[in-house]
C-alpha cells in the first residue's frame, strides 16, 4: 500500500480538478473564449448605430478587392460596387471579383460583348458596361420587379455612358438625353428639375441613393438626392466643376483649379476636407461616407469616415485614376498595377443590417458573459445569505424561508421572465434593461443554491468536529468561518459554476424569443433571434453558426469546469 | 395587477381604430364610458382583482382583446397542443432517461457510462430552441424528412382520418424531437447519480450478502430507493416543461401555448395573460399535489394524515 502525503484539502481539491484531461480542456475553452470576447473588442469597436446597409448579408469573405491573376496588370477599365468589382482587360474581357449576396448572383457571371468597351458601372445590385458604338449591357439581381436588366430597346446604339445606382441605371445618349431603368420607387424621385434643357451632360455620378450630372461647362445638377443639403450646388462654384463624386449623404467637387469643395450635411468627418491637397487635385472618387482624390503629382488622399479602413490611402506617386465605391478604394498605377484599400471583405459575413458578425460576435460574448456572470452574482447572494439562515436558525425562519423557496420555485421561468421583461424593460433603458434581465434572472433562480447551503449548513451543524470544536469553547464566529463554511463554499461553488451555463443559455433564450437584450446591443441569444427563418437557415448560414458555435463551446466549456469542481471536491466520488 | 400597469389603454384597444374614425368624439366619449362601466376599469385595482377572481371562479375569464371570442375558447386548441406535446415528451424522456441512467450507474466508468455522460453535458450545453433550429437545418434543408414550421399541411386531410394524424405527427416530429432532448440530458444525470446513491446505501450490501440474485437487488432494492429523489425532480420537470417548451413552440410557430403568450404581451391582451398565469399556476399545483401522492405510494415512511 502506497503511503499517502498528508495534504490540505484545498490541496487536494487542486490537484484532482487538474488531473481530469475533460476540465483541462473545459478551461481551455472557457478561458479562450473568455480572452476573446475581453481583448477583441478593444482591437474591434463596434459603432451600435453604425448599419452598413451596402453590405447586408454578405457571406464571409476577405475577397472583396481581389483582382483575378487573369486580369492582373491588364486591367483597361474598372469600377465597384458593394463588395464586388468589375473590370475590363486590355483584351476587351469583363472580369468581376468579390463577394455579392445570393441575391445577386448573376453579377458574378458577366457578359462577354465582341464590341470594343467604353466604360464600367458597377451599382449595388447590378453593373452595366458601355460599348464605343453606343450599346449598354447590364447584368446583376435578376429579381424582376426591380427590373434591373431591362435597357430600354430604343437607347441601344446610341448610348455615350450609362451609370447605375442601387436599384436603377441612368443612360446618356448621344443626343444629350438622359434616360432611366430600374426599380419604380428610386425612378420616381428622380428628377431633371433644375437643369435646363439645353444642358450638355457630360459626366454621370451615382452613389447607391443619389444621383447627379455635370456638363460640359461645368455645372453640376442633382437628380436624385437623400438629403437638402446635397440638393443645392454651391452656386459660386458652377461654372468651375471639373469633376465630382457622390457619397450618401455629400458631394465632393474638384473645380478646374484644382480645389476640392465638399456639401453636404454638415459636422461629419466627410467635410474636414485635408490640407495640403487644395489647389492640387486632380479628380475625385466617393464611397459611402468618405471621398478620395488623385493629386496632380501622381499621389492620392482619402479622409472621412474610416470605417473597414476607408480612408488608409497608400503612398503613391504614379497613380493615374481613382476608383471608389463603398467601403472599397482602387487605384491604377502608371505601370499597369492596381493598389487597393478598404474593406477586403468580412471575414464572419455581414447580418441583415450590414453589421460585421465578427466584431459583434465578440462584442455579443462579452455582453452575455457578462450577463451570465452577474445574474449568478444575484443568484448567489440571495442564495446563501436565505439558505444561511434558514440553515443557521431553523426552526420557524427556516419554514417560511422552505414555504417561500417552494413557491418561487414552483413559477415556470420563461412565461414569469417574459411578464416581467415586458413590463418593466422599458423602465430602465438600455444598460438598464440588461441590469434588470440580471436580476430577474438572479430573483427567480435562487432557490436550488438555497437548498443546497441549507443542507451543508445543517449537515455541518450536526457535524461531530463542529461538536468538537463547541465543546472546546471555540468562538461562534470562528466555527462559522472555518468549519461550516468550506463545506457550503465548495458545494456552492460547483452549483454556481454550473448555473453560470444555465444562466447563459437562459439569456440567449430569452433575447432570442426578444424579450432579453433588445437590439442593437449584441448577444449570442439576439444575433440568433433573426435566424428561424428558412432562407437565413438554408443559405446564410453565417449568420447564425458562428453564434450558436460559440454559445455552446462556452456552455460546454463551464459544464466541463463545473464538472471537474464537482469531482474534485465532493470527497465520495474521489478515486472512483 | 401587474397588467393593469403595463403600457396602453384597455379602451383604446378594445375599440378598433377604424370604429373610431367613424363615430363623433360625442359617441365615442359615451361609448368609452359604457365600456368602462361594463368592464369595472374605473375601480380600484383590488377590488378589479377581487371582480377577477369571482368571475373567474365561475369559469369565466373575460374576453380576449385579439379575438373578441372569450378567453376559454381563445385559449382552448393551443392549450389542447401544447398538454399533448407535452405529455408525449414526458413520455418519451422518462422512457429513454430510466433506462439509460440506471445502466449507466451500474456501468460506472465504463464506456457507456462515459458516453452518457459526455452526450449529456452536450446536451445540457445546447439550449433547446438551438437545437431546434439544428434540426430544422439536418431534417428539413438538408434532408426534408420533416417540414419546418407550422402545425399542419395548407390543405390537411380530413380531421380524424389517418392520414390526418400522420400530417399532424409529421408536422410534431421535430419540436417534439427538440422537447424531448432538451429533458434528456439533466434527467440522465441525475437518475444515474441518484441510483449510483442508492447502490450505495447500507441495504443493498445487506441485500447482495443475503445472496439475491443481483437483478432483484437493483430493480426491487436500489431502484425502488433511487425513486424518490426522481420523482422529486419528475414534478419539477414537468412544471419547468410547460415553460421550457415555449422557446421551442416560437421557433417552430408551433401553435401552442408560447405563442398565445407571445402574442398575448404584445397585444397587451391582459385578460389571456391573466388565464395564461392561472395556467401555469395550476400545472405547478397539480405537479406539486401529484409528487405528495406519488411519494406516499412509492415510499411507506411517508404518511400524511
Amino acid at each position: 500500500m502506497n503511503e499517502e502525503l498528508v495534504q490540505s484539502p484545498v490541496k487536494t481539491i487542486i490537484k484532482e480538478f487538474f488531473r481530469r484531461k475533460l476540465t483541462i480542456l473545459g478551461l481551455v475553452g472557457f478561458f479562450s473564449m473568455l480572452l476573446a470576447s475581453t481583448i477583441i473588442p478593444f482591437f474591434f469597436p463596434m459603432e451600435l448605430h453604425d448599419f452598413d446597409i451596402g453590405q447586408f448579408n454578405q457571406p464571409p469573405s476577405m475577397n472583396m478587392m481581389r483582382i483575378p491573376r487573369a486580369a492582373r496588370g491588364n486591367i483597361r477599365l474598372l469600377d465597384a460596387g458593394s463588395g464586388y468589382g468589375v473590370g475590363v482587360s486590355f483584351d476587351n474581357e469583363i472580369h468581376v471579383w468579390g463577394t455579392v449576396g445570393s441575391h445577386a448572383r448573376p453579377l458574378l457571371s458577366p457578359p462577354q460583348p465582341n464590341r470594343p468597351i467604353s466604360g464600367v458601372s458597377a451599382g449595388d445590385y447590378h453593373a452595366l458596361a458601355v460599348t464605343e458604338d453606343g450599346y449598354v449591357y447590364a447584368w446583376g439581381d435578376q429579381n424582376a420587379v426591380f427590373q434591373l436588366n431591362d435597357v430600354p430597346p430604343g437607347i441601344q446604339g446610341n448610348v455615350v455612358t450609362a451609370v447605375a445606382g442601387r436599384r436603377f441605371s441612368v443612360a446618356l445618349t448621344r443626343d444629350g438625353r438622359l434616360h432611366t431603368w430600374g426599380n419604380w420607387a428610386d425612378l420616381g424621385r428622380l428628377s431633371t428639375g433644375r437643369m435646363p434643357r439645353d444642358a450638355n451632360p457630360v459626366q454621370l455620378e451615382a452613389n447607391w441613393l443619389t444621383a447627379g450630372v455635370r456638363t460640359g461647362d461645368g455645372y453640376v445638377y442633382i437628380l436624385l438626392a437623400t438629403t437638402r443639403e446635397i440638393r443645392y450646388v454651391p452656386e459660386e462654384i458652377q461654372g468651375w466643376i471639373a469633376d465630382f463624386a457622390m457619397a450618401d449623404n455629400h458631394i465632393g467637387a474638384v473645380l478646374d483649379d484644382g480645389t476640392v469643395v465638399v456639401w453636404g450635411i454638415s459636422g461629419n468627418p466627410v467635410m474636414d476636407i485635408p490640407d495640403g491637397i487644395q489647389g492640387r487635385a486632380v479628380s475625385i472618387g466617393a464611397g459611402r461616407d468618405h471621398f478620395t482624390v488623385l493629386l496632380n503629382d501622381g499621389s492620392v488622399a482619402s479622409w472621412g469616415s474610416n470605417v473597414h479602413g476607408r480612408t488608409n490611402a497608400p503612398t503613391v506617386r504614379n497613380a493615374v485614376s481613382v476608383t471608389v465605391a463603398g467601403d472599397h478604394n482602387y487605384v491604377m498605377l502608371e505601370n499597369g498595377g492596381v493598389r487597393t484599400w478598404g474593406l477586403r471583405g468580412f471575414i464572419f459575413g455581414t447580418d441583415a443590417h450590414g453589421r460585421c458578425v465578427f466584431t459583434r460576435l465578440w462584442h455579443a460574448g462579452r455582453y452575455s458573459l457578462l450577463i451570465g456572470m452577474v445574474a449568478v452574482m444575484v443568484q448567489g447572494i440571495i442564495g446563501l445569505l436565505l439558505g444561511g439562515l434558514s440553515g443557521y436558525y431553523g426552526g420557524k425562519v427556516d419554514m417560511f424561508l422552505m414555504r417561500f423557496q417552494e413557491a418561487v420555485s414552483s413559477i415556470p421561468f420563461l412565461p414569469i421572465a417574459l411578464i416581467l421583461q415586458f413590463r418593466f424593460r422599458d423602465n430602465f433603458g438600455e444598460i438598464g434593461g440588461m441590469v434588470f434581465l440580471m436580476v430577474v434572472m438572479g430573483l427567480l433562480n435562487w432557490p436550488g443554491l438555497m437548498r443546497l447551503v441549507r443542507i451543508q449548513i445543517l449537515q455541518a451543524k450536526e457535524a461531530e468536529y463542529v461538536l468538537a470544536a463547541k465543546a472546546l469553547g471555540v468562538k461562534q464566529a470562528k466555527i462559522i468561518f472555518s468549519h461550516i463554511m468550506p463545506n457550503v463554499a465548495s458545494a456552492a461553488i460547483v452549483l454556481l459554476t454550473l448555473a453560470l451555463a444555465t444562466s447563459m443559455l437562459t439569456e440567449t433564450t430569452l433575447s432570442f424569443i426578444g424579450f432579453g437584450v433588445s437590439e442593437p446591443t449584441p448577444t449570442w441569444g439576439n444575433m440568433l433571434s433573426g435566424s428561424n427563418n428558412s432562407v437565413v437557415l438554408r443559405d446564410q448560414w453565417w449568420r447564425w453558426a458562428f453564434p450558436a458555435v460559440s454559445l455552446v463551446t462556452v456552455a460546454i466549456s463551464i459544464n466541463l469546469i463545473g464538472d471537474g469542481l464537482r469531482e474534485a471536491t465532493d470527497p465520495r466520488t474521489q478515486g472512483r | 395587477m401587474l397588467f393593469r400597469t403595463m403600457p396602453g389603454d384597455p379602451i383604446e384597444l378594445y375599440l378598433p381604430l377604424e370604429m373610431q374614425s367613424g363615430l363623433s368624439p360625442e359617441q365615442l366619449r359615451l361609448m368609452k364610458n359604457e365600456i368602462i362601466e361594463t368592464m369595472g376599469l374605473d375601480r380600484n385595482h383590488f377590488v378589479q382583482y377581487f371582480y377577477w377572481v369571482a368571475s373567474m371562479a365561475r369559469g369565466d375569464f373575460g374576453i380576449s382583446m385579439e379575438t373578441r371570442q372569450s378567453v376559454l375558447d381563445h385559449v382552448r386548441s393551443p392549450m389542447a397542443n401544447t398538454i399533448t406535446m407535452n405529455v408525449f415528451s414526458m413520455f418519451l424522456v422518462f422512457a429513454i432517461t430510466i433506462p439509460v441512467g440506471v445502466y449507466s450507474a451500474l456501468r460506472r466508468g465504463r464506456l457507456f457510462d462515459n458516453t452518457a455522460l459526455v452526450g449529456s453535458m452536450i446536451g445540457l450545453s445546447i439550449p433547446g430552441f438551438l437545437f431546434g433550429l439544428i434540426m430544422i437545418v439536418l431534417f428539413a434543408i438538408i434532408f426534408p424528412v420533416f417540414p419546418m414550421f407550422g402545425m399542419a399541411s395548407i390543405m390537411p386531410p380530413d380531421e380524424g382520418t389517418l392520414a390526418w394524424y400522420q400530417d399532424r405527427l409529421r408536422y410534431m416530429a421535430l419540436p417534439l424531437l427538440s422537447i424531448v432532448f432538451m429533458g434528456l440530458a439533466g434527467m440522465i444525470r441525475f437518475i444515474r447519480s441518484a441510483m449510483i446513491d442508492a447502490l450505495n446505501m447500507d441495504c443493498i450490501r445487506t441485500a447482495r450478502a443475503k445472496g439475491l440474485a443481483e437483478k432483484t437487488v437493483i430493480y426491487v432494492h436500489a431502484f425502488r430507493n433511487a425513486l424518490i429523489p426522481i420523482i422529486t425532480v419528475m414534478a419539477g420537470f414537468f412544471i419547468g416543461i410547460f415553460g421550457g417548451s415555449m422557446a421551442i413552440e416560437i421557433t417552430f410557430s408551433w401553435q401552442g401555448m408560447g405563442q398565445i403568450m407571445l402574442n398575448a404581451l404584445n397585444l397587451r391582451d391582459i385578460s389571456v395573460l391573466m388565464a395564461m398565469n392561472v395556467f401555469y399556476a395550476l400545472i405547478a399545483f397539480t405537479g406539486l399535489l401529484a409528487l405528495d401522492i406519488v411519494y406516499v405510494m412509492v415510499d411507506p415512511r411517508i404518511r400524511f394524515d
